[in-house]
């Protein structure tokens, strides 16, 4: 049964197409400067980030988090994308010793906000949904153990390459959704 | 667990969406609820009772043991 989409309050929607035009930004300039053109990449990414704040502005969302937190999250998720090019960027532009220290923690502040602000989502959710997404990171994180060390054991026999940090959050991402998927098909 | 959400919230002529804004809980929640796949915490289940005003045992019934067991 498809539900009816009620249209948020306007002054809320023009917080939502506000951050979403900040985080298409990021998301933009974070491509664009990664592909070799920062000006394209920022204007896909303010109307990309437009077309998720408007979208969010329609509501009717499965899970029942607090609309600040949405925004709050995209806003995280824009900044731990763009902190992670910008940490690439000092680096290449020649931060060395203590200074490259510094640099490669900085996304570290990035990840925190945005783990504090999904922790913060899902103590909002209700009952159900809160044991859905224990469940989904459960198997989230069960399922990345088995991929990632079946991975790390071919690699050691050398018939992969070496396991690297990007493949094993990329692994936990799609586990984590399958988990949701499966979790939430359980108790649909 | 078995439980007559259902029949109460018929007889009141609610839907699944007005329930769950009465109990400040997902319309997923209350469905999952009412086709008995998922049990509510004692908060929830008192919430529940209060609303429908009635005992938490007049809504939710155990599960008959299995007379071979």
């Amino acid at each position: 049964m498809k539900e009816n989409l009620q249209p948020v309050p306007s002054a809320e929607m023009r917080k939502n197409l506000a951050t979403g035009a900040i985080t298409g930004v990021m998301l933009g300039a974070a491509f664009g400067y990664g592909f070799g053109n920062l000006w394209i990449g920022t204007i896909v990414g303010v109307l990309f980030g437009l077309a998720i704040g408007y979208r969010l502005g329609l509501g009717s969302m499965k899970m029942r988090y607090p609309m600040f937190l949405v925004r709050r999250i995209l806003l995280a998720s824009g900044f731990c994308l763009l902190v992670g090019f910008g940490y690439a960027f000092l680096l290449d532009h020649g931060w060395t010793g203590t200074r490259a220290i510094l640099a490669s923690l900085i996304p570290i502040a990035a990840w925190a906000f945005l783990v504090v602000m999904l922790g913060m989502a899902i103590a909002s959710l209700d009952e159900l949904q809160r044991r859905i997404q224990t469940e989904a990171l459960a198997i989230g994180f069960g399922g990345t153990v088995i991929v990632c060390g079946a991975y790390g054991l071919l690699g050691l026999a050398g018939v992969l390459p070496a396991l690297n940090l990007g493949l094993v959050i990329f692994v936990m991402a799609v586990m984590w959704f399958v988990g949701k998927m499966w979790t939430m098909w359980r108790y649909r | 667990m078995k439980n007559r959400l259902k029949v109460l919230r018929a007889e009141r002529d609610w839907s699944q969406a007005q329930l769950a804004d009465a109990l400040d809980v997902s319309r997923q929640t209350v469905n999952a609820l009412e086709t008995g796949k998922f049990d509510p915490s004692l908060p929830l289940a008192f919430k529940i009772a209060a609303l429908f005003e009635c005992k938490i045992e007049d809504i939710f019934l155990p599960e008959l043991a299995n007379p071979r067991q």
